[in-house]
């Protein structure tokens, strides 16, 4: 019974993606008008959101993890500490970072229609300057902009952009440069004469790395771009079209197959659970 | 012998050793200006044709260009100029378009609005600069912004996104305003997708795929172009040669080349593009290094002049505590000493430093880039532009707008140290697991853990779900909006996973979601099978009758798709599972199906190579210029 | 569909075409991979060669096992809800979990997003379940790691520094994390096995992993390991029909050298798009 529930919570998702592809165009469903696979906007929106509440089981693994090895001080429980000072620290940010959003969005929001009214004054009469559309305004229009531009001429200091800043930008850039890094050495140690494939392999990186670089171009008066196009634009598109139809043809039978419950080893019947 | 056997070793150098000596070849081209001349790529003439195309076409320049920005602060370095580049070429041409995301996080938006930004200060600074008449763009009229509705999965929102984009995000993004013909002119010329001139997607991943296989399906004229990082490209190349993408840029070269063709006169290759370029002919000497030592070994075994050792690979040795303790003293010494250094200089003259203020008329790049300025100078500008523009109380604004310019300086110079600080620390993770490394590690899960759930509660789970609840339970508010309540079923699924009697409820929702995973996947899988075997069908033989003079010629494109079609049938027979290669001809095939791949495997191997690099070039451009250079001025 | 302006009847026609054609070609497929698990489970198979790679896992947990260290395994860090490529992964984690649980061996699970922990840990579970036991499966080793594939893979590469994991699996949907994670498993010296179908990464896996399935084999893997007649019926039947689609394009090919044929093709081309 429960892996029938199972099945079925899989296959009706499934089922309604197939009636969307299959009544693309066709009649409403009912007297408002609305297509089946007009609905899609709205379960998109509802998958969205679904996946998003799951986030709390992020959190509760995270802490469930380091305050285990804090609470044990199991080794290196110090990192654990860290990782709870640092999430606390940025809820804290992030809680002020709303407060001055909200203090931001009272003062802008009644300044709002006066800049669209000054954005229509001088689409319909070109050539007035800005200070002659704000003089063409109401009172309280002027005194909520006049209130805004002096909000926006003080410092604010913004926690989330600050954080997103010098913060989050440094550390994933950074981590995706040690990229550069990896892909040197993988290089270095792989790309050896050992066999044909190898030596293939290796001279085919070569034209094109070489090839779509300035440095390349400039020592083979631009030959080498010609080569590394032709190996792009031919020979490697050639290879992923080959893959690309036996991967379509292989993504669509798994669905089929996940869809169908053949797959028992993704979906598991609960057995072993209460 | 001892020579021998150093170049049996040489094989295999400490990994170490290779990062550094790279590093400093990525370093010298900032030390050392020099430029190199640049060599467009078909596709991003492909690309940059289309866009003139829409410019030059009357009717499909009434239409709007929709640009998809998907990317984040990691693909900075190659998503920020190409989407910079685009915008600039729109805003010259004064096409209109609309700015909008799908990306699950709003600071991937924020990134595209300042490159919009910049886009629109370079072009007014050329336009200063040839002595043309000053552009301006109107938000509403010239251009828009629908904002982001985020969504880790693509896929179910590619037909929404294009088809009833309007539906989909329902309001703008600066002023919130509902997105009505009356709101906004430039929406009298966008109702539908037959209004769309072009679909661009500047992202770090290939929603293009998406949106060929599942809208082109029903919209076969929509002209779709990606721009993107190089080793996604990779995966792109057959949609510009079926047609269904009119222009794919790969990876930051492609920003270059294409502000080339935007600006032939000005541009030239940057230290930035010089660094990676330096960095990918380290790599290939590398290479060659490696390959000239095997030989020599590969000989001298065969001699039996060495005894021959399998060298394929080395786990890294933990460096030794004293190495450690040197760097940790070299570092501490070296950060602080900066530090010393700026707060010395800073104290002392009472100034901060920032990017010199040019004249529009002189190149960017002569002259310091960076100069130090101290509150009072700040004021004079400030009084000196306020009075030039006829503005009420300029004095004391001036004192005003001085300090808040002033505080933003010394927020930037501050936030460039804790950068700094950030980005050694995780660069001291190649030469081995360390403690500093680790702090920052921890400083990172906690932190990123706090800001993915506090985005997520105020980006959708608030904004489109609790708010659009509790509105439709007011008196007069849309009732419909209750039926999103039995979400909270599904919701609460999830964390029957920590029950120990009712677990597998758990199963439930996640069925769910393989369910929603999986249907898409079938029109999306098909949609790209068709145009892709389609295409193949064409004339092979690569001499055929000229149009005009009538005689037999050879034909390079007949030719291309030749070899084009060699390569894909051999591919794809490498993946016949049954076929089991007995006979020489059977074992032939397999072995040039394998070929083929490895030629394709080497090509993306290559156009990753240009991605990595230009990841890791801004790196140290961020280092020696934002954080070392402002402290001398260079 | 445009709200301003009806289509053509031209184009509502072309449109109908379309659709019909990719219909149609859709049912096929379904229709021939049902055909397929059909006769195969009435004994009627294709046989199927061995998947390199699929054969090393029991090689490689009980090497990890000898060497007293864990086992990982992955699906890396942008193996989202939305792909199917993670649904595919988990008969595989279930093995390694089921050979974990036979040997006594630990099995680590870094996860990247919070949504896909259940998918994960049901899977570990399930694979201890298989082995009989379950007493050794620990909540704790399936783990979350926050902040998208760049700082899932920074966390994973530390954790697997500290664990030492002797064996290394990575498959599902993969980017840039893969070359980090395998050229960290590179510098622990793990036997690391991968596969995928994002064909850009397998140079990658190429390069740095001791076995590597690539593209359609991932896909097969599921049910080579499984060994049902059913499953393997539907790759037989996968095979046929691409050996048709290989086909009907040469056949295409050589009829374009007639300039009528290559009309009517370059015709239904526009069409069919």
């Amino acid at each position: 019974m429960r892996a029938i529930l199972i099945w079925l919570a899989l296959l009706f998702p499934a089922v309604y993606y197939l009636l969307v592809f299959f009544a693309e165009g066709g009649p409403p469903l009912g007297e408002g008008g609305l297509r089946i696979d007009e609905t899609d906007v709205y379960v998109g929106r509802g998958i969205i959101i679904v996946l998003a509440l799951a986030i709390g089981l992020g959190v509760i693994n995270l802490f469930a993890h380091h305050a285990k090895n804090a609470v044990n001080k199991r080794k290196d429980w110090q990192y654990s500490i860290i990782v709870f000072v640092s999430f606390f620290v940025v809820v804290a940010a992030l809680l002020w970072q709303y407060r001055v959003s909200a203090e931001r969005a009272r003062v802008a929001d009644p300044a709002l229609p006066a800049l669209q009214q000054i954005d229509e004054l001088r689409k319909s009469q070109p050539g007035l300057t800005i200070r002659e559309a704000q003089a063409a305004l109401s009172p309280e229009h002027q005194a909520a902009l006049q209130r805004m531009r002096a909000y926006q001429e003080r410092y604010h200091f913004q926690p989330r952009e600050f954080c997103v800043n010098y913060v989050r930008r440094p550390l994933e850039a950074t981590v995706m440069a040690l990229l550069g890094f990896y892909i040197t050495y993988a290089a270095y140690r792989a790309f050896r004469l050992r066999s044909l494939e190898a030596t293939v392999m290796m001279l085919s990186a070569a034209i094109v790395i070489l090839g779509s670089d300035s440095l390349g171009g400039w020592l083979t008066g631009g030959r080498l771009t010609v080569w590394a196009d032709f190996d792009n634009r031919v020979l490697n598109s050639g290879m992923q079209r080959g893959l690309a139809i036996g991967i379509g043809v292989a993504t669509i039978a798994a669905s089929l197959r996940i869809m169908l419950g053949l797959e028992k080893g993704i979906m598991g019947s609960g057995r072993g659970e209460q | 012998m001892r020579v021998l056997e150093s170049i049996q070793r040489a094989q295999l150098v400490d990994r170490r050793i290779v990062y550094v000596a790279l590093a400093i070849a990525l370093v010298v081209p900032f030390l050392v200006e020099y430029t190199l001349p640049i060599y467009p790529d078909t596709y991003t003439r492909m690309f940059f044709n289309t866009i003139e195309q829409i410019a030059n076409d009357p009717v499909e320049r009434e239409k709007v260009v929709l640009v998809l920005s998907q990317w984040g602060p990691g693909s900075d370095g190659e998503n920020g100029p190409q989407l910079q580049v685009l915008f600039r070429h729109l805003l010259r041409r004064h096409i209109k378009f609309i700015l909008l995301s799908t990306a699950d996080d709003p600071v991937n938006l924020a990134l595209a609005e300042l490159r919009l930004q910049w886009a629109m200060e370079d072009e007014q600074r050329r336009a200063q600069r040839l002595g043309d008449p000053v552009p301006e763009w109107v938000y509403g009229t010239d251009y828009m912004n629908f904002g982001f509705q985020p969504s880790p999965i693509f896929e179910p929102l590619a037909r929404p996104v294009v088809l009833e984009t309007r539906a989909l995000f329902r309001q703008d993004y600066v002023y919130k305003k509902p997105l009505t013909d009356e709101n906004f002119p430039l929406l009298r010329s966008f109702h539908g997708v037959e209004d769309i001139a072009l679909f661009m997607i500047v992202s770090h991943t290939d929603e293009a795929k998406a949106v060929c296989g599942i809208v082109q399906r029903q919209v076969p004229d929509l002209k779709v172009a990606e721009a993107t990082m190089g080793i996604v490209a990779n995966d792109l190349y057959p949609y510009v040669k079926s047609g269904q993408l009119s222009g794919l840029l790969n990876s930051a070269r492609a920003a270059t080349e294409y502000l080339y063709l935007l600006d032939p006169a000005d541009t030239t290759t940057s230290p930035n593009d010089n660094s990676m370029s330096l960095g990918k002919v380290f790599l290939l000497v590398m290479v060659l290094l490696g390959n000239v030592a095997l030989l020599i070994t590969r000989r001298a075994e065969a001699a039996g002049k060495l005894a021959p050792a399998r060298v394929y690979s080395r786990p890294m040795a933990p460096l030794p505590g004293r190495a450690w303790l040197a760097l940790l003293i070299v570092f501490a010494t070296g950060y602080v000493g900066v530090t010393v250094v700026e707060l010395v200089q800073g104290g002392a003259t009472g100034t901060l430093p920032r990017r010199r203020v040019v004249d529009p008329t002189e190149r960017e790049e002569r002259g310091p880039k960076y100069e130090r300025v101290s509150l009072d100078e700040l004021r004079s500008e400030q009084q000196e532009q306020l009075e030039a523009q006829d503005e009420p109380e300029a004095a004391q604004r001036a004192g005003i707008r001085a300090s808040a310019e002033f505080a933003r300086l010394l927020e930037k110079r501050i936030g460039e140290f804790l950068g700094a600080l950030l980005t050694l620390g995780i660069l001291s993770f190649l030469l081995g697991d360390n403690r500093f490394y680790r702090t920052v590690e921890a400083v990172m899960i906690g932190g990123i853990m706090a800001y993915a759930l506090m985005e997520k509660w105020e980006n959708v789970v608030k904004r489109d779900w609790v708010m659009p609840i509790v509105g439709g339970a007011q008196p007069g508010g849309n009732h419909w909006e209750l039926v999103w309540l039995v979400l909270i079923l599904p919701a609460a699924l999830w964390y029957f996973v920590y029950s120990a009697k009712y677990r597998w409820l758990n199963r439930l929702v996640v069925a769910l979601i393989i369910g929603c995973a999986v249907g898409p996947e079938f029109s999306k899988q098909v949609g790209i099978i068709v145009p892709q075997v389609l295409d193949s069908i064409r004339p092979i033989w690569p001499f055929a009758a000229d149009a005009t003079t009538g005689q037999t010629v050879f034909d390079i494109g007949r030719f291309e798709h030749l070899v084009f079609m060699i390569v894909m049938i051999l591919s794809l027979l490498y993946f016949i599972f049954f076929f089991r290669p007995k006979t020489r001809l059977a074992r032939g095939v397999s072995r040039a199906g394998r070929l083929a791949m490895m030629i394709g495997f080497g090509a993306m191997f290559g156009n990753t190579v240009n991605t990595r690099l230009s990841w890791l070039a801004p790196r140290f451009e961020y280092l020696l210029d934002d954080w070392l250079g402002k402290l001398f001025g260079s | 569909m445009p709200t301003d302006g009806e289509p053509t009847d031209d184009e509502s026609l072309r449109g109908h075409y379309r659709f019909a054609a990719h219909a149609a070609l859709l049912m096929l497929i379904v229709l021939g991979v049902l055909a397929g698990i059909w006769l195969a489970r009435r004994g009627r198979a294709l046989p199927i060669r061995d998947i390199p790679g699929l054969s090393a896992f029991d090689e490689a947990v009980a090497r990890a096992t000898e060497m007293g260290r864990p086992s990982l395994f992955t699906t890396g860090g942008v193996c989202d809800p939305r792909r199917v490529q993670l649904y595919a992964s988990m008969p595989l984690l279930r093995r390694v979990a089921a050979l974990s649980g036979e040997l006594g061996n630990r099995l680590i699970v870094p996860v990247a997003y919070a949504e896909t922990l259940p998918v994960h840990a049901n899977a570990t579970r399930d694979g201890y379940i298989d082995a009989g036991a379950l007493g050794n499966y620990r909540s704790d080793d399936v783990r979350y790691f926050p902040g998208g594939q760049f700082f899932f893979a920074m966390a994973t590469m530390g954790w697997m520094l500290k664990e030492q994991p002797a064996a290394c699996f990575y498959f599902g949907w993969w980017e840039a994390d893969s070359l980090m994670l395998a050229e960290t498993g590179q510098t622990i010296n793990a036997l690391q096995i991968a596969g995928t179908d994002q064909l850009y990464q397998v140079p990658f896996f190429v390069v740095a992993c001791d076995y590597t399935i690539i593209g359609e084999e991932f896909w097969a893997s599921s049910a080579k390991m499984s060994g049902e007649p059913g499953l393997l019926g539907s790759l037989g039947a996968q095979d046929l029909f691409k050996l048709a689609i290989l086909a009907l394009m040469v056949i295409g090919m050589l009829l374009c050298q007639h300039s009528g044929f290559a009309a009517w093709m370059a015709a239904l081309k526009k069409v069919l798009g």
